[in-house]
């Protein structure tokens, strides 16, 4: 019975053994793929010998990924390279990922939501420095250097530059002001300008729809992460790239002025009673249902909620509107919202020299185009000197077919896109948005990568700090805490550790730039 | 003496031979069980080894045995976050109060469902409360945001047409407790009742007889048979709940958290999640969760040793 047992669980661990032996190989050799030799002889691919780079990334539900996509048969033209995609549903991304890294069997390029991981792991040695490889990227050393305020967010806490960005759709994250231009225009209502202007307008609203709450936003006080800025000030830690430290925006005497004009919105009405409290579909109800004429948001509403709303009444336009500059400190400025988190990690292998080149061409102007808009006759026709893209035979196109049809702007897909390939297919209004948008935002607040030392101090000082923050400034606002209280506030944060907190990034930001 | 060496030696193999003869004939038995103990030693005995991360500087690429040692670096620095001790309170508290009223709510429920003689209705009624255990607590959540919601929320509406003013529950502090445990009643108070409502049935019919003749009313029937004989049941479920009593789910407290209800509304499950895992601190998270399992067992011994010493019935 003894030995029956010891022998069905050794048969178990052999078992269990191989699959895992089995799996591991299976991610690591590279194989050739069929077809090879037919497309070999074109001379001007990027390499002259046939190249096999595998990577790793996460598919999406609405286009999940297709062996036959047009994009790795064009891919496979331009450069010789058959590019062997381990696609994963999202929600198992990580599970995926950690095995592959545990078992040291990643393959030669990883896709990250955000470079966390790319900095934990590249530091421990899973991930090539890209800062030691720039001669061999001509292509991206151009981005690296036009660009160094953004790459700057994605370095690691010893210097370490262990990702590519992936850059150019950071523009769907564009945030503004949104406003009814129909009923503005149809009340003779001027865009305001400063505080002053803003809240006569919500008034004049309140008492031409009495039942409507002007202003709505969602997140509570998430809000102030784009709005704070206008007021001269930030809802968390931010870099003063004039004065290169770290200060505390929720503090400042620009903060304790914004909350209390949030307060007198609250009291008078001017924005929901449950304004912390709203979900994303009660908030959404509300403006959908002309209760709300201003709201803070992705400027792509423009767009979802317009059409959604001329179905019933035709006159309907949400347009954006300029920041208005807000307190003593004000600027015409809303908070960076081109986020752009996403990175391409490569791992440090027997093909590296030849993912790195791969990587390189992607951000080769050639790379770009053809990443972005396919080819001509093919995905898209120049017409009027403007590239258009070719409907599918049922006639449409939109973002989501040309990923579906072709697999182009897809996880894995790109590392530098040309946006105008997908801003093309916009509304007027979108494509106004867009631009301004770009226009008012300002210069982006970096992220600062923490030794292990340094996270600990996040995770408890760091923590306190946020959650006072988060605690207080809300009552600020009911009128749960009055403001006369704002320095017995400011002096609460002293007390936690607020200047200590600061002196540690102030720390981690010079190492992680390198001293400059 | 030597004589006495092999008596004891022969009996040694005697009872050897006896386990052996044992094992041999439940050995169908042993095999049906094989699976059963390899899951538990695979899947969750070896992986303790795991909990050793705690006590490290874990890197996932070095692996287990290359990350450095660094003894008790991790639990120093969950006592140095400010908030610590309000957050172990509070979720002492959420869980004591849901155990307070939460416990009893479908014993209760079971006793005076067992009373309703129309076998029909009974059904019905059961079916009913069942049914919001299958509902996931994210659309819970959503629900009971949407019915207290101060602008079109029917409570406050309800509320507003007895001309009182409107509350923001969902916007102070007071209420979240209440609302977290009144909710959670209100969606396992079905399902909880299974157990007793079965315990119930056991119940010897001779013993209601006797009482009927002794002219005992459906009060005192309740009181004096139904209590004693499902109080094993009470007894065993309660230990089962105190040792969980440093835990809350988290996925509900973390759902129904927002700025204003932080001070009630932290645990340590949420601050785990939002804080201790913001930088990639496998080691820290694995550190508060061990430090937050220890405390959970040594509230189940107590329960359990306690239990034994005032009445019989414990889990061990």
């Amino acid at each position: 019975m003894k030995r029956l047992l010891a022998v069905t669980l050794m048969l178990i661990m052999v078992l269990s053994l191989a699959s895992c032996a089995v799996k591991e190989s299976s991610a690591t050799t590279p194989t050739n793929a069929p077809g090879t030799n037919e497309t070999g002889k074109v001379s001007s691919t990027l390499f002259d010998e046939p190249v096999t780079i595998t990577v790793l990334a996460p598919y999406h539900d609405t286009w999940p990924f297709q062996e036959d996509w047009y994009v790795l048969d064009l891919i496979k033209r331009k450069t010789n390279v058959t590019y062997v995609m381990d696609a994963v549903a999202s929600t198992g991304y990580y599970d995926r990922y950690n095995t592959l890294l545990t078992t040291h069997s990643l393959p030669d390029i990883v896709w990250d939501w955000t470079s966390a991981y790319a900095n934990t792991h590249g530091a421990d040695g899973a991930f090539a420095n890209l800062l030691e490889h720039m001669d061999k990227l001509p292509n991206f050393k151009k981005y690296y250097e036009q660009n160094q305020s953004a790459v700057i967010s994605k370095m690691g806490a010893d210097g370490g530059l262990y990702s590519f960005p992936v850059v150019g759709l950071g523009n769907t994250n564009l945030r503004g002001w949104l406003y009814r231009k129909d009923i503005f225009e149809k009340h003779n209502i001027q865009i305001p300008k400063d505080e002053n202007e803003f809240y006569n307008v919500l008034k004049q609203l309140k008492e031409l729809y009495p039942e409507s709450y002007p202003l709505v936003f969602r997140e509570n006080l998430n809000h102030f992460k784009m709005a704070a800025t206008a007021w001269g000030t930030c809802n968390t830690e931010y870099y003063d790239w004039n004065a290169k430290v770290w200060k505390f925006g929720p503090i400042e005497d620009n903060f304790r002025d914004m909350l209390a004009y949030y307060k007198k919105l609250y009291q008078e009405e001017l924005i929901p009673p449950d304004w912390n409290t709203l979900t994303t579909q009660q908030w959404s109800q509300i403006f959908t249902t002309h209760n709300a004429f201003l709201t803070l948001d992705y400027i792509a509403r423009v767009d979802t909620w317009g059409d959604e709303m001329r179905q019933a009444d035709p006159t309907v336009d949400i347009r954006y509107m300029p920041p208005p500059a807000f307190g003593k400190n004000g600027q015409s400025k809303l908070r960076f919202s081109c986020e752009e988190n996403t990175v391409m990690s490569v791992s440090i292998n027997s093909n590296l020299a030849n993912t790195l080149k791969f990587m390189d061409w992607m951000y080769s102007d050639e790379g770009i185009d053809v990443l972005s808009w396919g080819e001509e006759g093919v995905t898209y026709e120049i017409a009027n000197n403007q590239r258009k893209w070719i409907p599918g035979d049922d006639g449409k196109v939109n973002v989501t077919t040309i990923r579906q049809r072709y697999g182009l702007s897809t996880n894995g897909m790109f590392a530098r896109f040309n946006y105008d390939a997908h801003i093309s297919l916009a509304s007027e209004q979108l494509k106004e948005a867009d631009r301004l948008a770009q226009q008012y935002q300002d210069i982006q607040i970096p992220t600062v990568s923490l030794n292990q030392d340094e996270a600990s101090i996040d995770a408890t000082t760091g923590a306190a700090i946020r959650n006072h923050y988060r605690g207080e400034a809300s009552k600020f606002i009911l009128g749960e805490r009055p403001l006369e209280e704002w320095d017995m506030y400011v002096q609460e944060m002293k007390t936690l550790g607020l200047d200590e907190y600061l002196d540690m990034l102030n720390v981690a930001f010079k190492r992680q730039t390198g001293g400059s | 003496m030597a004589k006495l060496a092999t008596s004891v030696s022969m009996a040694a193999v005697k009872k050897n031979n006896n386990r052996w003869k044992k094992l041999k004939d439940s050995k169908y038995l042993l095999i049906m069980i094989a699976p059963a103990i390899l899951y538990f030693i695979i899947f969750h005995y070896l992986p303790m080894y795991g909990v050793t991360i705690a006590f490290k500087d874990y890197k996932p690429f070095k692996g287990y045995f290359a990350s450095s040692w660094v003894g008790l670096k991790h639990f120093r620095t969950l006592f140095k976050y400010p908030y610590v001790w309000r957050m172990v309170r509070n979720t002492f508290l959420l869980s004591f109060y849901s155990l307070i009223w939460g416990f009893p709510a479908p014993i209760i429920f079971a006793l005076i469902l067992n009373e309703v003689k129309n076998e029909r209705g009974k059904r019905f009624v059961q079916t009913v409360t069942y049914l919001p255990h299958f509902i996931s607590t994210v659309v819970i959540v959503s629900m009971v945001t949407m019915f207290l919601s101060p602008s079109t929320g029917i409570l406050n509406t309800f509320i507003k047409s007895l001309g009182l003013n409107k509350v923001n529950f969902m916007g102070s502090p007071k209420y979240w407790r209440t609302i977290y445990i009144s909710s959670g009643i209100w969606s396992g108070v079905g399902w909880g009742s299974i157990l007793y409502l079965a315990a119930l049935t056991n119940i010897d019919p001779t013993l209601y007889e006797s009482a009927i003749m002794d002219g005992a009313n459906t009060f005192q029937k309740i009181i004096h048979i139904n209590i004693p004989c499902i109080a094993p049941t009470i007894i065993t479920m309660l230990i089962l709940r105190t040792g969980q009593l440093m835990s809350v789910g988290f996925e509900k407290v973390y759902l129904l958290q927002g700025a204003v209800n932080l001070e009630v509304s932290e645990v340590i499950q949420t601050y785990v999640y939002t804080n201790g895992l913001r930088n990639l601190q496998y080691s820290y998270g694995t550190a508060i969760g061990l430090l937050n399992s220890i405390v959970n067992i040594s509230f189940l011994f107590a329960a359990n040793y306690i239990s034994r010493s005032v009445n019989e019935t414990s889990l061990w």
